[in-house]
């Protein structure tokens, strides 16, 4: 018989495997209408707290808080899909062409070409994982309701024999406080249906 | 249900596999003297993640029949049943499965061709019993 420590509060709040990662212009036209990142997953997802104190000097310090409240997000894109990465970079940075005819390949082409704009538009993302409890699917979402893009294009070439040959197109965005919302709920909401 | 129970059930309602060898799907050995095309599974190792609540099931399908074709396209039926699977099975839950690997062997004893295919279901522990 083993012994454990504690054992587990929650019944199935334990996250498994990854998230569908979607864009969109606001949190409810994610809802509505989100555009699809497509396959790929999160990374990483940090709080930053930047703190203020209040130094008394002679004391414990008599007050802290927060000066500043950001959230950086890292996802990575598998899908090279060029109108997808301009409205992760807010839809105003680049020309983004879908399936029109190219300049420099034979075909149709998705296009995206940039350079001379400076507009980082926010936009909102969410990211959704599943799994199954007694046949039924149970979602973990995150929204952030206001962010944009911190880094730019990124991917490295692989080798035609690599055994995982698919290249990977990394993101970072930042997500700020939306001020036009309620205070409390301004950077981000994660709603976790496991072990409700 | 057990997790051997539920790939049992999940193999005979696929009707890819069923084509090929009927009801012969089998938990442990292949019977002696059956012919062929069968399938038969067995656990390879079983471990517990996230403090013993998760269990991650690896299992060998040996899809055998007598002709290397037919092996394969045996193996490949069962394959897609597995691979990306996310479901409820009767009342078991896979968040994930997948399949690792499967190749072609011939077994010279027999003359026959075997494709063992290796999968991994990850679900919470409680199912599994």
């Amino acid at each position: 018989m083993p012994h454990y420590q504690t054992s587990i509060q929650h019944a199935n709040s334990l996250l498994q495997g990854g998230w569908k990662m979607e864009v969109g212009a606001s949190a409810g036209n994610l809802v509505a209408s989100g555009t699809n990142i497509g396959i790929g997953n999160m990374v990483s997802f940090t709080e930053n707290i930047t703190q203020f104190t209040t130094q008394a000097g002679n004391a414990t310090d008599p007050l802290q808080g927060v000066a500043q409240h950001t959230v950086t997000i890292e996802f990575e894109c598998l899908e090279f899909w060029p109108p997808v990465f301009d409205e992760i970079r807010g839809e105003n940075l680049d020309t983004e062409n879908e399936a029109t005819a190219g300049t420099y390949v034979a075909g149709t082409a998705n296009i995206i070409s940039t350079g001379g704009l400076t507009e980082i538009t926010n936009k909102a993302f969410r990211f959704t994982n599943s799994k199954l409890v007694s046949a039924a699917t149970v979602e973990t979402v995150i929204i952030v309701y206001k962010a944009y893009a911190q880094t730019g294009l990124s991917f490295s070439g692989k080798s035609d024999n690599d055994e995982d040959p698919v290249m990977v197109i990394p993101f970072t965005i930042i997500g700020k406080l939306d001020t036009a919302r309620t205070a409390g709920d301004q950077l981000f909401i994660i709603e976790a249906e496991g072990g409700a | 249900m057990t997790v051997w129970e539920m790939i049992g059930t999940k193999l005979l309602a696929a009707s890819a596999v069923t084509a090929i060898v009927g009801a012969n799907v089998f938990h442990g050995d292949k019977p002696a003297g059956l012919g062929l095309p069968t399938v038969n599974y067995f656990e390879v190792s079983n471990g517990l993640v996230g403090q013993g609540v998760v269990e991650i099931a690896h299992y060998q399908i040996s899809c055998r029949a007598e002709t290397p074709g037919g092996a394969q396209d045996l193996a490949h039926a069962v394959a897609v049943v597995f691979h990306n699977m996310k479901e409820t099975v009767s009342t078991f839950d896979v968040n994930a499965g997948s399949v690792l690997d499967k190749f072609l062997m011939k077994e010279p004893d027999t003359d026959t061709y075997h494709v063992p295919v290796d999968i991994r279901l990850a679900f919470d522990a409680s199912e599994n019993t």
